[in-house]
């Protein structure tokens, strides 16, 4: 209230002085300022104690060790990626870089075929986030919106494929993909993921939290369903579809099991199955694949820095009243 | 036209009876509350004006089109809500175009939308916070663009639901004001619900008072007052609330009606006769009692005072007579009262009402 400017209206005189006054109600330096009691030293912050600065360092000593804990693993990758792996060994396997070879993560990219099954991973990835996207706001705006027969037996049904490991559909779903011909291409990568019920699940959650006064108000206004869906309720879930979309790159990503099932060419393989195949064809190179698992994870630190935000207001959305 | 006339509607969801039967016309540019207490109807009977819920039976018109069948955006109605239902994600701006934009095929072209946005704004006083965010405005300001939102679309009726019952004390007051003055300068007609009888009076051309789904009563808020069609009527409207004692008739003549009751006998101004023995339940509103000046007429309520509230203008003094709570009110500057103390009290007979403790229903 304090930045708002006066409202100069001469329709509504005193509208902004009432509000604010009922806003300024209750902060005490008004009253103070016009009793003229207060000190000049009332007015500073009061003297940290002891026990305050103790228990600030504290709390720093206990983050910092934890951060230790979360940190080491990703340091002794970093350290022994660039180190020899001969070197490093031969040192009694120390806590700092032996030998430094920082061409590693050049030759891992080029020469172990990495930038390959990057590109592809990529291209695979984004067909599936922006496939289970698309399904999954279809797919909950309509349970969470609409109203059709048997709708909470059909919700029943698809939350209850997440009780399903990927082991369990796995031979089935490779035994289709051979027989409709698509092994080793990109369709076949895709295929079994274009829908998910995370997804639906997720978004339809975001969806129910819209107020029936919001859902109402759009209908006066005129809103029809793919234009509600757009202009009000996909903005109003922006974090949970941030956190989505967060999960669904995470899992495409990631993918190892099905990669590695539906193709048998070095061709077509994914960012997971390459690492796999660096770690097993260069033995005695070690770093190299060290230098891979550092290279491959580049990407998921960039999406996890832009959608920061998103995904820890998604993640706890509803957990504090708005 | 703006008129809206419900004929015998009903709303039923599944078997509870919603609204029963309401026959009522608000007429073109009237200020019509609908008063009740929760869950009495009033909101199913204002969402199913704006189309927001279907009509179970019966045929309500918005003009002289039947509007049973209409979808809610093609009513030319537009409602403020409780909450203000206002879009968190759009600027004032967007919002208070909203109506306008939303529909792609009745688009207006974007330098009318912008011409009527600033217009509501500026009625509203909002013009400075045009690009603001719901979050950043107060109580009021966002119950202002609700308004403005509302008026943006220049509908033939307005729908109010609670409006106010979001806004402090304060705030309550002064809005009131305002949405009567709005009234009066776009003239159009304006359904209001809510639960709040001093809105209701303040406010109102006309009320309409709803219980259990069914209209009680609909008339001026001074008509209602002054001689309410019922019981549920007489004790809803007016603080504090109209007392009640239980009697019998004792004489009925000449236009007017004595009642013998535990406490004494009372006179009440009464053109139908009512037959000598008849049970009658006596309502009189606390301004409608005084303190008897002379004790030996035999006439009055007996009472024994056992509270006294005091409100600065006034007092309100609580007795007991015969097992019934009775309130009546006293200037300030009246000779005060001691608790405990006996008095007698008369009461006017205009102001004495008569019902039927059966039917509930006023008999004078």
């Amino acid at each position: 209230m304090a930045t708002d400017k006066p409202i100069t209206n001469p329709e509504f005189p005193g509208t902004d002085s009432a509000e604010t006054a009922s806003a300024n109600a209750g902060t005490p330096t008004v009253e103070s300022a016009q009793g003229k009691a207060v000190v000049a030293s009332d007015l500073r912050p009061p003297k940290k104690s002891a026990r305050h600065y103790l228990g600030l360092t504290g709390s720093y000593l206990l983050l910092t060790s934890l951060s230790v804990v979360i940190l080491f693993p990703i340091y002794m990758l970093i350290l022994r990626a660039v180190s020899s792996p001969l070197a490093y060994i031969s040192a009694g396997q120390p806590l700092h870089p032996v030998d430094i070879q920082w061409d590693v993560f050049k030759v891992a990219f080029v020469d172990a075929n990495l930038g390959r099954a990057m590109g592809l991973s990529f291209v695979v990835t984004m067909i599936i986030v922006t496939a289970q996207l698309v399904t999954a706001t279809l797919a909950a705006y309509a349970f969470a919106f609409l109203e059709f027969p048997f709708k909470n037996v059909f919700f029943g049904l698809i939350v209850g494929t997440l009780l399903l490991p990927i082991e369990v559909t796995l031979i089935a779903n490779v035994e289709t993909i051979r027989r409709i011909g698509m092994l080793n291409s990109v369709q076949g990568l895709t295929l079994p993921f274009l829908a998910t019920a995370v997804g639906i699940f997720l978004i339809r959650q975001g969806f129910l939290g819209i107020p029936s006064e919001i859902r109402d108000a759009s209908n006066l206004d005129g809103y029809g369903h793919f234009r509600f869906m757009f202009k009000v309720a996909l903005p109003m879930s922006k974090p949970i579809v941030g956190s989505f979309i967060v999960i669904s790159f995470l899992g495409a990503w990631n993918q190892y099991v099905w990669p590695r099932f539906a193709t048998d060419r070095q061709k077509w393989q994914t960012v997971q199955v390459a690492l796999k195949t660096i770690g097993s064809e260069n033995p005695e190179r070690l770093n190299l694949s060290f230098a891979a698992a550092i290279v491959a994870a580049l990407p998921l630190l960039v999406l996890l820095i832009f959608f920061q935000r998103q995904i820890v207001r998604g993640l706890t959305a509803g957990a504090v009243k708005g | 036209m703006g008129a809206v006339t419900f004929d015998e509607v009903t709303k039923k969801f599944g078997d509870v009876v919603a609204v029963d039967r309401f026959s009522v016309r608000i007429e073109d540019g009237e200020f019509m509350v609908l008063l009740g207490p929760s869950g009495c109807g009033k909101s199913t009977a204002l969402r199913m004006i704006a189309g927001l819920e279907e009509v179970s039976g019966g045929i309500l018109s918005i003009g002289e089109r039947v509007v049973n069948n209409v979808a809610a955006r093609d009513r030319d109605i537009a409602m403020v809500f409780q909450s203000y239902a206002l879009y968190p994600h759009m600027t004032v701006a967007k919002n208070i175009e909203s109506p306008l934009a939303a529909n792609r095929k009745v688009r207006l072209p974007a330098a009318e939308r912008a011409t009527r946005v600033a217009e509501a704004a500026e009625i509203l006083g909002l013009t400075d916070y045009l690009g603001r965010k719901p979050g950043e405005l107060s109580g009021g300001q966002r119950q202002r663009v609700a308004l403005a939102r509302a008026i943006v679309r220049r509908p033939e009726v307005f729908l109010m639901d609670e409006p106010l019952s979001n806004l402090d004390a304060k705030l309550r007051t002064q809005t009131r004001l305002e949405l009567v003055d709005l009234h009066r300068r776009l003239g159009t007609t304006f359904v209001y619900v809510t639960h709040d009888q001093v809105e209701a009076m303040t406010m109102a051309d006309r009320i309409v008072v709803i219980n259990e789904g069914r209209i009680q009563q609909v008339g001026a808020p001074q008509a209602v007052y002054e001689s309410p069609a019922n019981l549920f009527v007489a004790t809803f409207i007016g603080s504090p609330p109209m007392n009640l004692i239980s009697g019998k008739v004792s004489a009925s003549a000449g236009g007017s009606v004595e009642v013998t009751t535990d406490a004494g006998t009372v006179t009440s101004t009464c053109s139908a006769s009512l037959s000598k023995g008849a049970d009658v339940v006596v309502g009189i509103r606390p301004e409608h009692l005084s303190l008897s000046e002379t004790t030996s007429s035999g006439k009055g309520l007996r009472a024994k005072v056992e509270n006294i509230e005091l409100l600065g203008h006034e007092r309100h003094v609580i007795c007991s007579a015969a097992g019934s709570k009775i309130v009546f009110r006293q200037a300030n500057d009246a000779a005060p009262v001691a608790l405990g103390q006996e008095v007698t009290l008369d009461a006017e007979p205009d102001g004495t009402h008569l019902f039927d403790p059966t039917s509930t229903q006023r008999l004078n």
